[in-house]
Formats: structure tokens, C-alpha cells, sequence
């Protein structure tokens, strides 16, 4: 794990990080020079952060870097770690941390860099005591998360106008030209909250040290300054200029002038260098130094000052203008603003002619006078945008000013929000309601027997008349009344409303005219025919049109919510609409889509199901079917034995279901298109979230009657995945993809459009159905406890190195007998499991890659999906080094701390841990190793329980359970039992189920029972079956 | 008014001859061109570009200033100007409150064009015939009715009145902070306005210290605790939803900057900028 900091020294940021660190990290501090401080010992080196950086997308321009000395808090030989996930330091006698300076590698970063980093982190979530997750093995600190703050909150200010042109006094008093930010109302509180939160590490570099108030002014300063030039240097059309250039002529000074291009020439030429004003305002825009400026910019100083203390005034006024719009009581319109005053925290306006005449509250001579200062400020500031209100000026006493027609709409539509962006409050009619176009909508009137459907445009439920039409797209103006009411049409809108009305099909069978208006966002129903009007409601509603039984030949029972889920599913692909189940993990998404496919083969089709999962899960799929359709035919399209050509297709068109997985979806994809398929079901179909993997176009490729998407984690937060998705159940209904990324998907400068967000869900609503376990009306229908095995494959490693375990054990155990035997079976049969969770715990290599172990590979997915929706879970293993692993592989990939209890922790960490999980504060992984844990410690805060490896009796591994669900346990549990198919996991697995109940006198409290077993038995009991292999 | 600066000659150096007069300093400069000899003229504007003038003074109805001759000792000018009288006064200040954007301007720090016209129609032109001295003093010993040195001075003070129009609107007795407060003034307020020949109503320009990051003398080193690496509470301030803007209700006022000398207006030349930070932080989409 590489955390990166951020500091600031001398006016510029530098980025450094620490990594993980283990024991041996510690043992030599080293520095270069004898009188320097130590390196800091596990400070990431210069390289290290530039590859991070790069993967944020940058490109470092100077890879050496340079070096910081930090102070830092230290205990005793080191300092401390900023997060507890990058290791532990050995325990001291010293136990008062002292500053001590160390050295540390360090990239020097712009301000337009961290504006760039800005974005990847606003499209991160979820910012945690020890920094924010950016992706493997890679976090951003508190502090560093802290700078972008500050920059997306000088963003926030620069959106809104909150700059102003200035000079400032430099340390060496120069005078330099410099943008500064304005702080009114709620930003001047958020302002005094960052400076009191800003982390001390962030002026670790700084020597001597500086109060964080001055810091903060010129971090902040430096980010309204560093932005408004960048910003300037990146305008123009089109952007022409290259950002990568821009870039590296910041951070080199070469770019000195105010136009990107060959501006050194122009700079001499066009600025009069003896007027200060333009040399002031013209400065502005340069990037680089600016010391020849200082005389003249000194000489207007006292100019600048005052100019600002002017606004000063007008922004701590305790005043806000009110512009009221009014007006079309009548035919004869007579729109008018008028104007008011609200005196800030008061909820009463003060009329202008109160205002103008000295009475009410502006009764009192200084409140009033300045009151009628503002409303005069602030009415000449209006005036030079809107020429109705400047009109009015030249009376005595203006109180209000008349708008004609046009100029009415102009103010709603394009003044008003300019207005409130200033801060003036605009009261709006009543009647007013921005788009208030949205209430145009078509719907289908008259469907029948023929398929014969008229679109209609209605306007709030009601048909809209032709005369009505006229008015708005005759009117002098987009404000029309209608039926006594005034609305604000665009006659363009309408007009285009009706062009796209008019390429609507007039006869269209029952299920497409159902889909047309479900996936067009234009139409919203049907009107006169309810039975349209009945299955279109249902599906917008997001529910089955009726409740059906579970097939008949289904084994089990579906539990009420499942019934619900799969009648939905039933329901949407009978009309050809692709759905997509969300449900959380555990609540049967396998079973309700075996359900599905089984309900479409009792309703007579008999064309196959395409199913296509990932690699791992493809047993689960097989052992679901088998246990609850057993007489279902299923065909499991995978490995290097699988059918081809015409044997596939045969065998395919005579399965209800075929199973297959990712990889082989495009590498056979010319199979899978001759067959006609009746649906096709992505499972986990967030592997499909970028449209342009291989996979996903293979998905959208393939023809079938129905899609069915199934997925864990909640897709519709996720915008940018959504598109693919939805392109694979729908095709085209949200438009191109570039369209869809503009409008929802924006660049992260402009973030938190939530109407246009709102508007999607709405749009996506009706196809995903998403049920929590927590949610109330699921949670009394689930049982306390689910237990589940994860089938697990081996690979190729694995199966070379279980296979070297099972010759020598077997070859061995003919040779001995007694204690030997036992000893030789017992190490043989751990070495075996071992190599079921990970081979590093056999080869006692440091290559602790998930990619090595499929058991682990599964265990980071469902962790994904756990952490996605914010469940805790425990895992068991049996082996403290798995639990090393583990810990290491959750914290690289989550980026939170993993607690590990094993028998090395002492008693006081131990309830610690165990405190933190449970209040909930603490990790969301809680990794116990059985022995060490001992019994008595209640972890009831978890809702999973993962048995990473098998205990060879059942009773442990119960116990273990019980850790989680004990008495106080609210949510349901989840138990998933990993087991590697095919080796004596699964066989010890086997024979513990079916032994259990007459063969608890065999299987004893010990692993005793194994060693006794006669050796054709043990061999049995070893031997690998070939279907270990995962691919 | 304006202050003396170490290691460069003392004085206010005129910027004249750079740029045209605004038309309310514009009477002045032509007057100024017919009032002497071409070669007098320019003697005067030498003086006035190279801080002969070392002080300057505006007051009701007065122009006092001290300028460096050839002496020692600097001579002492006092020119004295027309001033409306308070009936005419009263006029002006009549129409200036008659329409609220002469307010709006002059409370901004701008000269309404119509000034001009309020003034003459009172009968006390604000500008051309307004400036015509009605009496000069000057204690050196030179011949001439006006001399360089006041004719130095009235350059210099073209150029105060065309950066600040309030010292001009000072010399016709409308003193900046009275007028202001007259400009506030409920309908049909009946005070009376205060003249005033005392020179101590005159402001001073209040300058700020901007905050730097100085090392500052008393501040601790950070005392080594768990929170150097970020308080408890920052997490949460750091997934707050953006920063809104809910509550900052104020503008900020980008009024004209009230002496400014650019081609183009103080506005005009700053509203780019502002352009550039919409466009770019809003997508490109804004125009």
C-alpha cells in the first residue's frame, strides 16, 4: 500500500508517500550525509510516486524529484505511521512522540495537477479516518485529501464569480499581481473550518513555523490565483492548446503571457508598460514571475485597496435585493418587477418605497441610509444587465419597472438564474415552474384490436388542443396562457415535440407499445385503454403484474420476495424488456433466474437460455441448478474438452440453459450467434461496464427474445457503468454514448448536476428491481442464517503442487506405520489445504497475488460486493500466514485497515479490536484465526462469516459461526464455506455431511480420525479429480 | 493626499501626457493650453512629469501645493477657483438626487455624464468655464500674473481630477463623505449639507496589511499528537456534499473601478477573465 501526503512549502506543493512496511523495513535508518536527518524509513522514493502519480493520470515531468526534510512525531528510532494498514513499529520504552526531521523523497506538483487529481477523487466515494481509496495499493492521506478540498472549494468560489482582481505584498516585499478569492456568507464558514482542520503534516516541511491561519491564506490564495490563470491560459475555441503543453510550461515558467501562443513577442508590445492599470490587469492573465512589475503595481497599491474596501462594504451589507416578478392577472399581461429589500435573518421584506422614504424599518437614519446605499448599488448593478431595471433608474425613486412580453421571458428564462447566481433573491409567480415545458408529454390514446395507437401531445393530463398549439407556436413569446393559466412554453420544444410525435409508429403490437413507452423518456402511458394503462403502470412501478407460483418442478420453495423478484423478471421478459436483478448478496438471485428459466419452459418455449457468469461461479450455477432443478438440462459450455461447431449447437438447442463465462463469451462468440437464443442472462454483469471490452460487445452482440442482467452492487450510482449495461438490456434507449457522458457522466469541474442524475434514475427506474437485506419488508422473510458453499477451482500452480503432495503421500504412508504414519499424514494433509488457500504458504515465497489462489480471487470479489453495500464480515482461517495474506490483500485493495487476531496479539489490542468492530467504528474485515482467538469474544456486528479453509470438524467450525450469530445478532447472517471442488476439501466436506448424523463417534473432537483411515481410504481421500482445475 | 516615496525624487509625477482627459478635466487642459506661452507651457509640464510638485491640497473652492523651484525652500501656491454658492448648491444637489442612477453612479465611485449640465444649469459650470482661476498666488519672484509653477500645479491637478473625481467634486464644495450621506438621504430629507473649508475633513487612504505567510514570531511547532495526520473530524468535513453555496447571498459587486485609466473600461477588461474561469469550470458549455 503507497499512501501519498501533500505538503506545502515555500508557496508550491510536493507530493511524498509512505508504503507498507514490514520488520525488516526498520532495522537501518540510513541518511547521506553525516550531519543530515535520517530518510524516513518507509517514505516512498521519488519513482514510486511518479508511477502512483501517472496512475492518476499524469505524467511527472521530472521523475528525480527533490527532497524534503518533514518533522515528524516520532516514537523513539521512527516515526509514526500515518495509518495503521502500512504496518506497526515496534514497541519503545519512549512512549511520548517527539518531532524529529526526517528525509523524504518528494514530486513537486502544480496547482492545475491537483485540480486534474481533483477530479479522479470526486469520482471516488467515501473519505475514512485513514484517507480515501483511490484503487489497488494505492490511498490518498487525510492531508493530501485535505489540499483537494481546498481546491475544489476554490473551484467552488471561482464557479460562482468569488474572485476578485487584487495586489498583494510579498514576503520580500514585492508588489504582485494576484487574484483573490471572496469569502461571503457560508463560505467564510466553511473558510475559518478549513484552516481549524487543516493537518499539521501539511507544514511538516516548514521551518520556522508558521501559524496554519497564513497558511491556509495562501494555500487558498495560490489555488484562486493558480486556477483563474490556468483557466485563462485554457480558454479560447476549442482549446487548441494541448493540456499536456500548457502543463509543462507552468511548471517551467516558460509560459509568461496571457495568450498560449507566441505571446513573449506580444507581451512587450501590446501591454503600455506605463499605465499600471493595464499592466495590473494584463499581469493577471501571466504565468511565471512578474518582478519587474513591482514599482508600478506599487504605485496604484493604495488604489487597489481602496477599490476593494468598497466592495468589502457591499459584501458584509446585511441586505439581499428582491426582485419581484408579477404581473398577467389579466389577458394584458402587465408583467412588472418589483423591487424590495430582505435584511438578512429577517423574514420580512422591506418595500422599496419603505426603503426610498425612510419608513418602517428603514425608518432609522443610518439603517436606512444604508439601505437605500445598497438598494442603489445593487439596482445600478442589475441595471447594467437588464436594461428594463436601468430604464427605471432615472426616476426619482424607483420602485418597480415594467417588462414588455418578450422582456418578461427573457427574465425568467435567462436573467432570473443569472440574478440568483449574484445573490439577488427572485421571487417567481406562482404559476412559474422552471421547465415547466416537462409537463408536455405524448401518450398513447384509442389502442385497439388492431394494434392501431394515436399519439397525442397532453399538456398536464389533457389533451393539448390545436388552437392551443397555435398560441405557442404563434406567440410573440415563449409565456403563453393556457386554459387560464400562464406557462412558459419555448415554441422550439413544442415544435420539436411534435416532429419526434410524428415519427412514432401508428400500429404497434401490444408488447412494443409497451416497451416504446417505457423506454422512451418523451411518452409516459396510455390513456382510454386499460389494459396498456394497467401493464404500463406496473411496470414503471417496478413491480410483477401478477404474483406467480414457483415452477412445479422446482425443489424448495421461493420465499415471498423471491416469488415477487421472479414474477417481475417473468413478467418483463414475456414483453421483451430487459430487466436487471440488484438484489444484495444472499438473497437468491441464482434461484429466482433458474426459477425464470424454468417458468419459460413450463409456458412451452423451447429455444436455450444463454447464461454467462465468471469463471468462479460457474459451479455455483451448476450445484444451484442441480439441488433445485433436477430435472432442468443444463449444458456447461467451459474448459478445453467444451463442444464445438455443430456438437455445441446440438447440444445447446437441446438444454434448457447453457452456462459459460466471460472469456469465452467472445472467444466463441461465433458459436454462441448461430444458436437462437430465447434470453440471455449476464450474471455479475458489472463485468460489462466498459462498453468497449471485448465482453461487453460480445453481450450486446448476441440476438435473443429477452435480456436479464444480475448484479450485487447498486449499478444506478454508479452513472458511468449504468450506460453499458442498460445498452445491453435496451439497445439505444439512452441515447449514444457520448451523449449519455456529457450529459451524466460530466467532467469533473462541473460535478452534481443532480437533476440531470434524478432524471436518469427515473429513466432506468422501471429495469432494476433492487432489494437490500435490510430492507424492512425482506428482512422478516429471510431466515437467521444462510449458509453457502463457494466452490472454488485450483489453479494450475496449485493442482502441480497438490499433485507433488498426494504422489509423496501416498508413496509414504505404505512405507510406515504408527506415529510416523500418523505424523506423515497429518503434515501431507496440511500442506494440502494450505495449497487450497494460497501456494505461498507451501513455497514460502513473499508473492502474496491473489492471482495465484482462485479461493482468494472469490473471497475479493464477494468482499467488493460486502463492501459495496456495508457489511462486516469475519473470515476464519486456520493458518496464521493465510491470515497475513489476507489482512495484506484486503488492505491493498480496500484501502481500510483489516484486524487479523491470531495468537501473537496481546489480550489489550485483542479487546480493542474487538471493540472497534463492534461499535462499528472499526474495520469492516475482521480476520481471526480460531485457535488464537479462543472462545468468549462476541462479534456480533458481523453479517457474514467466511470459512476460508475447512475444519475437519464440524463442531469448530459451528463455534465459529456462533462468534457472529449469537443472541443480539440483528441482521441475518451469511455463511459462506469455501471449499476447493475436487480435492479433499470437497471429500472431507462430503463425508462430514453425510456422516454427521450417525457418525459423530467417528468424527471426534480431534483430527485423530483422518490419521486411522486405512490407505485406500486416505488415497481416496487425496487423490485430485480433474475437474479441479479451474480453467 | 498622496504620500513621498524614499530613493526617488519627491513629488507627484503627472501622468498627462499619456492619455486623453476625461470630460470633466478636459475644460482644464485646453484652458491650461491658451493660458501662456507654448515655451511656458512646457517648462511647466517638465515640472509637472519630473515631481516638481511636491505637494498638493484640494479644498473647497482651493488649490494649495508647494512646488520645487530653483530655491531651496519650495514656493508655495494657493489658486483659487469658483465654487457655487449655497443656493446654486442646494439646485444641484436637487437634481442630483432627482434620478437614482446619478446615485448609483456617484455612489459607485463614477462621474454621471450629466453632471456637467446639473452644474451649469445651476449656474456654476463644473467644468470649461468652471475652472477658470478667479485669483493665483505663487511666492516666487517671476513676473508673469501665472507663472510655471502654478501652471506645473493646475497639470497636476488635471491629472488628481481625472483619477478622482470626488477631489474635484471636493473643490466645488461637495465634500466626498457629506455627499455620500446626502446621496443615502430618505425622500424629502431636509438637512442641510456642510460646507466646509477645513482641511481636516480629508481622507486618508486606508491602507490593509495583507496577511502573508511570515514566519510569526510566538507560534509552536505542532505539538506531536495524533492528530498531526488529520483530526477526527476532518473525514467528515471532507465528504460534506461539495461546498454549497446556500447562504453566501451577498454579489460580489464588480463596480467600475472609479479611477480607472485602461482603453478599454475597468469592466470590459476584467470581464475575460471571468469568462474564461465559467467556461472552462462549467465544461465549455457556458457562452
Amino acid at each position: 500500500m503507497l499512501i501519498l501526503h501533500c505538503v506545502y512549502a515555500r508557496r508550491r506543493f510536493f507530493v511524498w508517500g509512505e508504503s507498507s512496511f514490514t520488520g525488516r523495513n526498520l532495522r537501518h535508518a540510513r541518511r547521506e550525509e553525516e550531519d543530515e536527518p535520517y530518510i524516513h524509513l518507509w517514505s516512498a522514493g521519488a519513482a514510486q510516486i511518479a508511477g502512483a502519480l501517472s496512475k492518476l493520470g499524469f505524467k511527472c515531468r521530472d521523475a528525480a524529484g527533490c527532497r524534503l526534510e518533514l518533522k515528524i512525531p516520532s516514537i523513539g528510532r521512527y516515526p509514526l505511521p500515518s495509518a495503521s494498514l502500512l504496518g506497526e513499529i515496534p514497541r519503545t520504552n519512549a512512549d511520548i512522540a517527539v518531532m524529529r526531521s526526517w528525509i523524504a523523497e518528494a514530486m513537486p506538483v502544480s496547482v492545475a495537477d491537483l485540480l486534474k487529481i481533483r477530479g479522479i477523487f470526486e469520482s471516488r466515494e467515501g473519505v475514512s479516518g485513514e484517507g480515501l481509496f483511490l484503487e489497488r495499493g494505492l490511498m490518498a492521506s487525510l492531508d493530501f485529501c485535505y489540499v483537494i478540498e481546498c481546491c475544489a472549494f476554490a473551484v467552488s468560489l471561482l464557479k460562482r464569480g468569488r474572485f476578485l482582481p487584487d495586489i498583494r505584498v510579498s514576503g520580500d516585499a514585492r508588489y504582485e499581481p494576484v487574484w483573490s478569492p471572496v469569502l461571503m456568507g457560508s463560505d467564510a464558514t466553511k473558510y475559518e473550518r478549513m484552516i481549524r482542520m487543516m493537518p499539521d503534516v501539511i507544514l511538516a516541511q516548514n521551518d520556522p513555523p508558521m501559524r496554519p491561519e497564513s497558511v491556509f491564506h495562501d494555500i487558498f490564495e495560490d489555488f484562486a490565483d493558480g486556477l483563474v490563470r490556468y483557466s485563462w491560459t485554457q480558454r479560447g475555441p476549442g482549446r487548441a492548446v494541448p493540456v499536456s503543453k500548457i502543463a509543462k510550461a507552468i511548471i517551467e515558467n516558460t509560459l509568461i503571457s496571457d495568450s498560449p501562443v507566441k505571446e513573449k513577442k506580444r507581451r512587450g508590445k501590446l501591454v503600455n508598460a506605463l499605465n499600471p492599470h493595464v499592466l495590473w490587469i494584463r499581469s493577471l492573465g501571466w504565468l511565471g514571475e512578474t518582478d519587474g512589475l513591482s514599482q508600478s503595481l506599487e504605485s496604484i497599491y493604495g488604489e487597489v485597496r481602496e477599490w476593494h474596501e468598497r466592495c468589502e462594504w457591499f459584501k458584509h451589507a446585511p441586505f439581499k435585493l428582491i426582485m419581484k416578478f408579477e404581473g398577467g392577472e389579466e389577458d394584458r399581461a402587465r408583467w412588472r418587477l418589483k423591487y424590495a429589500l430582505r435584511r438578512f435573518a429577517e423574514d420580512d421584506a422591506v418595500s422599496a418605497r419603505d426603503v426610498w422614504n425612510g419608513h418602517g424599518a428603514a425608518a432609522n437614519r443610518k439603517t436606512g441610509g444604508y439601505m437605500r446605499r445598497y438598494l442603489l448599488f445593487a439596482l445600478g448593478k442589475v441595471g447594467a444587465g437588464f436594461s428594463p431595471v436601468r430604464e427605471s433608474l432615472d426616476l426619482h425613486a424607483p420602485e418597480e419597472c415594467a417588462l414588455t412580453h418578450e422582456e418578461a421571458a427573457e427574465f425568467l428564462r435567462d436573467f432570473a438564474p443569472e440574478l440568483s447566481d449574484m445573490g439577488i433573491e427572485v421571487e417567481y409567480p406562482a404559476w412559474w415552474r422552471e421547465n415547466s415545458w416537462e409537463a408536455l408529454t405524448i401518450r398513447g390514446v384509442g389502442y385497439d384490436e388492431n394494434a392501431s395507437v394515436k399519439w397525442e401531445l397532453f399538456l398536464r393530463g389533457v389533451i393539448l388542443s390545436d388552437e392551443e398549439k397555435k398560441a405557442i407556436l404563434h406567440g410573440d413569446s415563449p409565456l403563453v396562457k393556457i386554459r387560464g393559466e400562464w406557462m412558459f412554453i419555448p415554441p422550439d420544444r413544442l415544435s420539436s415535440l411534435l416532429h419526434r410525435k410524428a415519427r412514432l409508429p401508428e400500429r404497434v403490437p401490444f408488447g412494443e407499445a409497451v416497451k416504446l413507452a417505457i423506454s422512451n423518456p418523451l411518452v409516459d402511458g396510455f390513456d382510454g385503454s386499460p389494459e396498456l394503462e394497467t401493464v404500463y403502470n406496473a411496470l414503471r412501478t417496478c413491480s410483477p403484474l401478477e404474483l406467480l407460483d414457483a415452477p412445479s418442478s422446482m425443489n424448495g420453495t421461493l420465499r415471498p420476495y423471491q416469488k415477487r423478484g421472479y414474477s417481475w423478471m417473468s413478467f418483463l421478459s414475456g414483453l421483451g424488456i430487459g430487466a436487471c436483478l440488484a438484489d444484495d448478496m444472499g438473497l437468491g438471485k441464482t434461484l429466482q433466474t433458474l426459477a425464470l428459466v424454468q417458468r419459460h419452459r413450463d409456458t412451452g418455449h423451447v429455444r436455450p437460455v444463454l447464461l454467462v457468469c465468471p469463471t468462479s461461479v460457474i459451479e455455483n450455477w451448476r450445484r444451484e441448478a442441480e439441488r433445485f432443478f433436477p430435472d432442468m438440462r443444463f449444458y456447461i459450455h467451459h474448459g478445453r474438452d467444451r463442444l464445438k461447431d455443430g456438437a455445441f449447437a446440438f447440444q445447446a438447442r437441446r438444454s434448457a440453459m447453457v452456462i459459460s463465462s466471460y472469456s469465452l463469451l467472445y472467444r466463441d462468440l461465433a458459436h454462441y450467434k448461430g444458436i437462437d437464443w430465447l434470453g440471455v442472462v449476464l450474471d455479475e454483469a458489472q463485468n460489462i461496464k466498459n462498453p468497449d471490452t471485448r465482453q461487453a460487445r460480445a453481450a450486446r452482440a448476441i440476438k435473443s427474445d429477452w435480456k436479464v442482467a444480475l448484479t450485487g452492487t447498486p449499478i444506478e450510482n454508479h452513472a458511468g457503468d449504468l450506460w453499458s449495461i442498460m445498452e445491453f438490456l435496451m439497445p439505444g434507449m439512452l441515447g449514444g454514448r457520448r451523449h449519455f457522458a456529457d450529459t451524466y457522466v460530466k467532467p469533473p469541474s462541473s460535478s452534481g448536476d443532480s437533476r440531470a442524475l434524478e432524471g436518469l434514475k427515473r429513466a432506468v427506474g422501471p429495469f432494476i428491481m433492487r432489494r437490500l437485506k435490510r430492507d424492512p419488508e425482506i428482512l422478516p422473510e429471510l431466515p437467521e442464517k444462510i449458509q453457502t458453499k463457494v466452490y472454488c477451482g485450483l489453479k494450475r500452480e496449485q493442482i502441480k503442487l497438490y499433485a507433488r503432495v498426494t504422489n509423496e503421500l501416498s508413496r509414504g504412508i505404505g512405507r510406515s506405520s504408527g506415529i510416523k504414519r500418523k505424523g506423515m499424514v497429518l503434515a501431507g494433509l496440511t500442506r494440502m489445504k494450505q495449497i487450497c488457500d494460497h501456494p505461498a504458504l507451501v513455497e514460502k515465497d513473499d508473492d502474496f497475488g491473489c492471482e495465484r489462489s482462485s479461493k482468494m480471487e472469490r473471497l475479493l470479489s464477494m468482499a467488493e460486493e460486502m463492501f459495496e453495500t456495508g457489511d462486516r464480515a469475519l473470515i476464519f482461517t486456520q493458518y496464521v500466514e493465510m491470515g497475513a495474506i489476507l489482512k495484506f490483500q484486503l488492505q491493498e485493495r480496500f484501502g481500510h485497515e483489516a484486524f487479523f487476531l491470531h495468537g501473537g496479539v496481546a489480550r489489550e489490542a485483542r479487546d480493542k479490536m474487538v471493540g472497534a468492530f463492534q461499535n462499528g467504528a472499526g474495520p469492516r474485515f475482521f480476520i481471526l484465526s480460531l485457535r488464537a482467538g479462543g472462545v468468549g469474544i462476541n462479534l456480533t456486528n458481523a453479517n457474514h462469516v467466511v470459512m476460508f479453509d475447512r475444519w475437519w470438524n464440524p463442531a469448530v467450525e459451528t463455534q465459529a459461526i456462533d462468534r457472529a450469530h449469537r443472541i443480539g445478532q440483528v441482521n441475518n447472517l451469511q455463511v459462506h464455506i469455501f471449499c476447493c471442488k475436487g480435492t479433499l476439501e470437497e471429500r472431507i466436506d462430503e463425508m462430514l455431511s453425510s456422516k454427521r448424523a450417525l457418525a459423530d463417534s467417528v468424527i471426534t473432537e480431534n483430527d485423530n480420525w483422518l490419521t486411522e483411515l486405512s490407505d485406500s481410504e486416505l488415497k481416496n481421500l487425496i487423490s485430485l479429480s480433474p475437474k479441479a482445475l479451474e480453467s | 493626499m498622496i504620500a513621498k516615496k524614499k530613493g526617488r525624487p519627491p513629488g507627484i509625477k503627472s501622468r498627462r501626457a499619456f492619455e486623453p482627459p476625461r470630460w470633466w478635466t478636459a475644460g482644464l487642459i485646453s484652458h491650461l493650453a491658451g493660458a501662456a506661452l507654448p515655451k511656458q507651457i512646457n517648462t511647466a509640464k517638465n515640472y509637472a512629469r519630473a515631481g516638481r510638485v511636491v505637494e498638493l491640497n484640494v479644498l473647497p473652492g482651493l488649490v494649495s501645493a508647494k512646488v520645487q523651484g530653483k530655491r531651496k525652500a519650495p514656493y508655495l501656491i494657493r489658486i483659487k477657483f469658483p465654487r457655487p454658492d449655497d443656493c446654486q448648491l442646494r439646485d444641484i444637489l436637487t437634481a442630483l438626487h432627482e434620478k437614482a442612477i446619478y446615485r448609483c453612479m456617484l455612489l459607485s465611485g463614477e462621474m454621471p455624464r450629466d453632471l456637467g449640465g446639473i452644474f451649469r444649469s445651476a449656474g456654476a459650470p463644473l467644468s470649461m468655464d468652471g475652472f477658470l482661476p478667479l485669483q493665483q498666488m505663487c511666492t516666487c519672484s517671476e513676473p508673469e500674473e501665472i507663472c510655471k509653477h502654478i501652471l506645473a500645479v493646475l497639470y497636476v491637478a488635471a491629472d488628481v481630477f481625472d483619477h478622482d473625481p470626488f477631489a474635484l467634486l471636493k473643490l466645488k464644495g461637495l465634500e466626498k463623505k457629506a455627499l455620500m450621506e446626502f446621496l443615502c438621504a430618505p425622500i424629502g430629507w431636509r438637512g442641510t449639507f456642510p460646507s466646509s473649508d477645513d482641511a481636516s475633513c480629508e481622507e486618508k487612504g486606508h491602507v490593509c496589511p495583507p496577511i502573508s505567510a511570515q514566519p510569526e514570531r510566538g507560534a509552536h511547532p505542532p505539538a506531536p499528537d495524533t492528530s498531526f495526520y488529520g483530526s477526527p473530524e476532518l473525514p467528515g468535513e471532507l465528504s460534506r456534499d461539495g461546498v454549497s453555496a446556500e447562504g453566501s447571498i451577498y454579489p460580489v459587486p464588480m463596480s467600475e473601478f472609479p479611477m480607472w485609466r485602461g482603453e478599454v473600461s475597468f469592466v470590459d477588461s476584467v470581464a475575460p477573465y471571468y469568462k474564461a474561469v465559467k467556461n472552462f469550470f462549467s465544461g465549455g458549455d457556458a457562452e
